[in-house]
């Protein structure tokens, strides 16, 4: 690239910059989804747990999710904060909003004489909800960043 | 949508796809270098002038035992890059 690059020449940089950015946060591994859905189903599921396995499991979720998250920015040398763009941050926001509804309604279930079996119910539809957002978000985000100025 | 004002920092060669690439996401020194086809200190020199210029922060990580760079736009940076790009688009039209 020089320094007299036309505008032209300079918005197909633009372009082809953010596109090799695009490919690589599209990376979605299976033990992304399996470790992202696993921890968030421990964290709600755990929470209707009699003590201390609630807190027990909020600390093994946010291990694993640690884990996964630095191993996939290891494999792909970037990283967004989740709550960070514009329009994809309102699914990270509303699914947040699910899960605490969901660990709500786990610690009913389990501490306030529910089915014995609600709390691993509710954390496993937190964890397939969890990973069906994670889609969600990265298309979203996939789709803002073509559309960035 | 910015304003249209050239930004002769985040035009130099390099520096445009560096913004471009941060305006996206953050990311680890070594995907930058690689994603520009620049060496390490031609890199470092552009990274010195956009974070001078408050365009970029530098943030350091432990991992594996040693530390990794990560870049990431400050907001003063998305700004310029913004009215930078918007400038751009003014003067592709232009000459269209």
């Amino acid at each position: 690239m020089s320094d007299h690059q036309s505008p032209q020449e300079a918005l197909e940089a633009i372009r082809r910059t953010r596109e090799d950015v695009r490919r690589r946060m599209s990376h979605s591994p299976w033990w992304y989804d399996l470790g992202f859905g696993g921890a968030v189903a421990v964290m709600v599921g755990g929470q209707g747990a009699p003590m201390p396995f609630g807190p027990i499991s909020t600390a093994v979720g946010l291990a694993v999710i640690a884990v996964i998250v630095r191993k996939w920015t290891d494999r792909t040398g970037v990283w967004i904060n989740g709550y960070q763009p514009k329009r994809a941050r309102w699914v990270a926001f509303g699914l947040a909003a699910v899960m605490v509804g969901l660990m709500v309604g786990a610690v009913a279930c389990g501490r306030l004489g529910g089915p014995a079996w609600g709390p691993a119910v509710i954390g496993a539809v937190a964890g397939v909800l969890a990973v069906i957002a994670s889609r969600i978000w990265t298309r979203v985000y996939l789709a803002e960043t073509r559309d960035l100025p | 949508m910015s304003a249209p004002v050239f930004d002769a920092v985040v035009h130099a060669p390099g520096r445009l796809q560096i913004c471009a690439l941060l305006s996206a996401a953050e990311a680890e020194f070594a995907t930058v270098r690689d994603a520009i086809g620049v060496s390490d200190s031609v890199l470092s020199k552009h990274v010195k002038i956009l974070e001078e210029a408050g365009y970029v922060a530098v943030r350091k990580a432990p991992f594996g035992g040693r530390q990794r760079t990560w870049l990431s736009l400050t907001a003063a940076g998305r700004k310029a890059f913004g009215a930078h790009v918007a400038e751009l688009n003014r003067l592709a039209a232009l000459t269209l």
